[in-house]
């Protein structure tokens, strides 16, 4: 009995000290979004001391200028337009890697079958190919990477972003795959063989409606990197039409033009999609990702 | 006889479909993988910038690198950056993987919160996290103050030591969730069976945690370790909005150089070099980390 | 011949099935884009395109001068707005130039003109519109410096700034001190005597090995003391580790260690940082001024103010962004270039008499300007009014000269950065960092002769 209890209490004690650290830099984000600038620098610290405003969400939404609560002086205002490019940048993000969840989804799922699964020359060598591809850091392929997007005409566009990303997503996508394909009982797909099914028939009809969990789950995660890669997004998009979210963000907090505020109101906003993206990707992952017979 | 004529047939279709299918993905990793390693490997053997005649090099880009001032400084800063954030990305992986492996009170909403921060851009992490240890009026400060803990602010960033501490916190931070996923994921898969099994023999908690749990999850863990190793060997992103480098240059890691080398300097030969070198350690690494996980487990022969 | 036909089929429908499915994904796969790459047809019967490309700082603005412009000219020019991160623009430019991406016209810094001129990036403007030279007289000489390479003129100024001694003035007079020091050595006391007084730290620096502004900073103090790099050969004057470098750079380290100073990494960190009150002293660029007292921003606006570079000399350095003609445009030929040159005459230059975009940056943004003729421009005098003292500004303006920029500056400056970083930090000595700077700089001038 004392036992289960000490078990509980490890695991409640973990659970809160987990959620604190998760938490605690994003808790203060959102805190300062909402305390006027003079509050968040006070010493001694009181942050409710000036109550909370809504100025920085209401500037990147309306254009309509904060006022801090200690105005002295000073005339003129000076504050990033940037800032207000933040919404628009979520959405190129969002088409960007939704875009790369569906590149991956099919590229990933049509080459990690033969790999789980068929026999051919040069298997583990193309597969080494694939998976070891990542070795040599972005930064060194920045240049080269420009090159091809720049001869294919693509610089600023999306699809040069979608491109890249699934380059680069894609070994993971099909390394877990191939890891999941195999774990797939062999006597379906053999009787599915057996009923007259090629192998890319059999990959559409069985395999792939079995393996939807970790098809999703890697199509997610996907996503979440896409969604988040910063160097490729600096150096391709060079308008607000294509421009994403992170690189937006990294704007606003380099310019000398905005406040510690206005930067986590930028940064509150650009969480939301997270938010909301992490439930579905969480339920699917976890199931996706293996589906036993990894040893 | 017939059936064996059959089979060979068989065996032919599928060869054939099997590079058609997998074409798509090979074509785009040769487009992008190959060309930018050969163009990496090229750079680097040549006087490449803007600013020289182009000549060929031979290795004294590599010569270059290797001495310069910057390089075993960083490359023992890097070293111990990755030495001391994998370990505790991965075990606090194991741990986080485990305590969610279990049913309590408030698990579900734990699952989603714990893959926040990977889905953050790293660099706006780094954003974040200086907002919560900055030194004048960060929520660290404010909160330890207000406790009675400390009666003077920290200079969290701007102390060597500590922030050395900060940047790896930050990089757990960022990278200790994915981590998790693929932890429990492999945890999750493994069957019933053997815990019972242990049980039955009277393995206690611990003992089926190591003789049933690590050994199920070996390759999974491969991987991780493998990721990690690689994202901290390039970790680039966070120390710019972190620290800057600094205080000094105690948080200045080799990648940086990779880029300042090529961007800054204009010296795309040494910055090639040194990536060059970088993906070499990286895939010494890998090749080490592989000899621990039994052959086959990731890409195996027919059989799966 | 049976297995001929097997194999016919089997492949038939592996390939059909396949392509379909590939008609799905190939739009996402870009080989569309791989098909329709080919060069757009000329289109001369319509307008001029031009391509801008800008760091982002006040898009709007600049858009919104774009249209003026355009309409200025009866819409004879299409303009195309890129912008990016200022903190990756060089870069950015780098990869841009190197893959010959369309580029017309680009904002460029003094500092990188060397480097961009010498890669035949950027072209000299007076060789193609000598009238160009006629701006020459309206231009303050650190903004002139910056923006002439060889000897000739490549750009007109979008911006020019210095580096400015700023202190939190309502504080220090509650404090009880006068008034800013006359030099480093009595700012050391201020330190002190502030410290004692519960400022802590009195004094923040944006120093960081991985900001390009810290080598801004740390030579303007330099300057303060009448140091300087480069003679015009470039040959190094620092050498002497007792000279205004090395003496600096002791400054620091003595300071640091003795917690009166600290480094901050990001000038928006050092703007908060004077915020919370408990900082009265720093070294940063002017603009940084201005977003100090403006209300939007800064809780403290109104505070802060302008003193002249403590030191010897009291100089600091100054700097011009400017609008340049890239190689590209010139090779689109002469209907591009004098497209370019209306272009930048309008933003750089007068417009009907008037500089009228560069007015516009200082009225509304408080940029500074490098046109002499602007300081006596009423409503840029009563727009400065609320972020600069006008009379310390315009004496710390006459102070200011521009850095001396050898083509590998680039190189040097991240060489530079690391060592007076490290020693400013205490982690090797002021003489070691001295001496291989001066090391590096030789050896860089021989390499790249």
């Amino acid at each position: 009995m004392t036992r289960g209890w000490g078990i509980k209490l490890v695991t409640y004690l973990g659970a809160i000290l987990l959620t604190m650290f998760i938490l605690a830099p994003l808790a203060w984000i959102f805190l300062s979004s909402i305390l006027p600038e003079a509050s968040i620098l006070l010493f001694p610290p009181d942050w409710f001391q000036y109550g909370l405003i809504y100025d920085n969400y209401n500037y990147i939404f309306t254009g309509q200028v904060p006022q801090t609560p200690l105005v002295t002086g000073a005339l003129r205002t000076m504050i990033s337009q940037e800032v207000r490019l933040v919404p628009r940048a979520i959405l190129n993000s969002f088409i960007v890697a939704f875009a790369v969840m569906l590149v991956n989804f099919l590229v990933g799922s049509l080459a990690a079958y033969p790999f789980a699964r068929l026999r051919f020359a040069a298997k583990t060598p193309i597969f080494f190919l694939i998976t070891m591809s990542r070795l040599i850091p972005t930064v060194a392929l920045a240049i080269p990477y420009y090159l091809i997007v720049q001869k294919l005409g693509l610089i600023d566009t999306h699809w040069a972003l979608i491109t890249i990303y699934s380059v680069l997503t894609l070994p993971f996508t099909i390394l877990i795959l191939t890891l999941y394909f195999r774990g797939i009982p062999k006597e379906i797909e053999e009787a599915a063989q057996l009923d007259g099914c090629d192998p890319f028939q059999t990959l559409v009809r069985i395999v792939v409606p079995l393996a939807l969990p970790s098809l999703i789950g890697t199509g997610l995660f996907a996503f979440m990197l896409s969604y988040s890669e910063f160097l490729f997004g600096l150096l391709i998009t060079q308008s607000i039409k294509t421009r994403t979210l992170p690189v937006i963000l990294a704007t606003v907090s380099w310019n000398p033009d905005v406040t510690w505020g206005l930067t986590s109101a930028s940064i509150a906003i650009g969480l939301i999609p997270t938010l909301i993206l992490v439930v579905p990707v969480w339920r699917f992952m976890v199931k996706g990702l293996v589906a036993g017979g990894v040893y | 006889m017939v059936a064996r004529e059959r089979l060979r047939r068989l065996t032919r279709s599928i060869r054939f479909s099997a590079y058609w299918m997998i074409a798509p993905a090979v074509l785009l990793v040769v487009a992008f993988t190959l060309y930018p390693y050969i163009y990496a490997i090229w750079s680097s053997i040549r006087v490449t910038s803007p600013l020289l005649p182009p000549a060929f090099a031979g290795l004294k880009n590599y010569e270059a690198v290797i001495t310069s001032i910057y390089f075993l400084r960083s490359v023992k800063r890097t070293l111990i950056f990755t030495a001391a954030s994998v370990p505790i990305t991965v075990l606090l992986g194991l741990l986080t993987a485990s305590l969610l492996n279990r049913r309590f009170i408030g698990d579900i909403a734990l699952r989603a919160l714990v893959l926040l921060p990977w889905a953050i851009p790293i660099s706006i992490s780094g954003v974040i996290w200086r907002g919560f240890f900055n030194g004048g009026w960060g929520a660290l400060n404010a909160l330890l103050y207000m406790a009675g803990i400390i009666p003077k602010y920290i200079g969290w960033l701007t102390t060597p030591n500590l922030a050395t501490l900060v940047v790896i916190t930050v990089q757990v931070w960022t990278q200790f969730p994915f981590a998790t996923v693929l932890i429990l994921a492999a945890m999750q898969a493994i069957p019933e069976e053997l815990y019972e099994a242990a049980a039955i023999d009277g393995a206690g908690l611990l003992q089926r945690f190591f003789y049933v749990t690590l050994p199920s999850i070996r390759a999974m863990l491969a991987i991780v370790i493998i990721f990690e190793v690689l994202m901290g060997l390039t970790a680039f992103d966070l120390t710019y909005a972190l620290t800057g480098g600094g205080p000094g240059t105690a948080t200045t890691l080799i990648s940086y150089f990779t880029y300042a080398e090529s961007f800054k300097m204009l010296n795309f030969g040494n910055g090639a070099a040194l990536a060059v070198i970088l993906a070499a350690v990286s895939l010494i690494m890998i090749l080490a980390i592989l000899q621990l996980i039994p052959k086959g487990a990731l890409i195996g022969g027919e059989e799966g | 011949m049976s297995s001929t036909k097997f194999h016919t089929r089997s492949s038939k429908i592996g390939r059909r099935d396949f392509l379909k499915l590939m008609g799905a994904g190939a739009a996402s796969l870009g080989i569309a884009g791989i098909a329709g790459c080919a060069p757009k047809p000329a289109t001369p019967a319509g307008p001029t395109s031009l391509d801008f490309i800008v760091w982002s700082y006040g898009i709007e603005t600049i858009l919104d001068n774009i249209k003026q412009f355009e309409a200025a000219y009866d819409n004879a020019f299409a303009v195309s707005l890129k912008d990016i991160a200022w903190g990756e623009y060089h870069e950015s430019m780098v990869a841009r130039f190197t893959a010959k991406t369309p580029t017309d016209v680009c904002y460029n810094g003094g500092d990188w003109l060397p480097e961009f001129a010498k890669a035949g990036w950027v072209v000299p403007l007076e060789d193609h519109f000598p009238q160009a030279l006629d701006y020459k007289s309206d231009i303050v000489s650190y903004a002139l410096s910056d923006i002439t390479y060889n000897g000739k003129l490549y750009g007109l100024p979008y911006y020019c700034d210095i580096t400015s001694f700023q202190y939190n003035a309502k504080l220090l007079e509650e404090s009880g001190i006068d008034g800013p020091p006359e030099t480093w050595e009595e700012l050391t006391d201020q330190l002190e005597f502030l410290k004692g007084k519960g400022f802590d730290p009195p004094m923040a620096l944006e120093i960081a090995v991985e900001l390009p502004t810290t080598f801004d900073n740390f030579t303007a103090m330099a300057y303060g003391r009448g140091g300087e790099w480069f003679d015009e050969n470039f040959d190094p004057l620092f050498d002497d580790p007792a000279g205004p470098m090395g003496q600096q750079l002791q400054w620091m380290v003595d300071n640091y260690k003795a917690g009166l100073v600290t480094y901050i990494p990001h000038e928006t960190d050092v703007q908060t940082q004077l915020n919370t009150g408990k900082t009265i002293y720093t070294v940063l660029w002017n603009y940084n001024l201005a977003a100090l007292n403006s209300a939007g921003t800064s809780p403290l606006a109104g505070q802060y103010t302008i003193g002249l570079m403590p030191g010897a000399t009291h100089e600091t350095q100054g700097m011009a962004k400017m609008y340049n003609m890239t190689q590209m445009a010139v090779d689109r030929g002469q209907e591009v270039m004098d497209a370019c040159w209306k272009f930048i005459e309008y933003f750089a230059g007068k417009h009907n008499g008037e500089y009228k975009v560069a007015e516009r940056w200082a009225v509304e943004d408080g940029l500074g300007f490098g046109i002499i003729p602007l300081y006596d421009d009423p409503d840029v005098k009563e727009a400065f009014a609320a972020f600069f003292d006008p009379v310390v500004l315009k004496e710390q303006a006459s102070l200011a000269r521009s850095r001396p920029h050898p083509e590998w500056e680039g190189i040097f400056t991240e060489f530079a950065r690391m060592q007076i970083v490290s020693a400013a930090a205490g982690e090797i000595a002021v003489d070691e960092a001295i001496e291989s700077m001066s090391n590096r700089a030789k050896e860089l001038k021989e390499q790249y002769a």
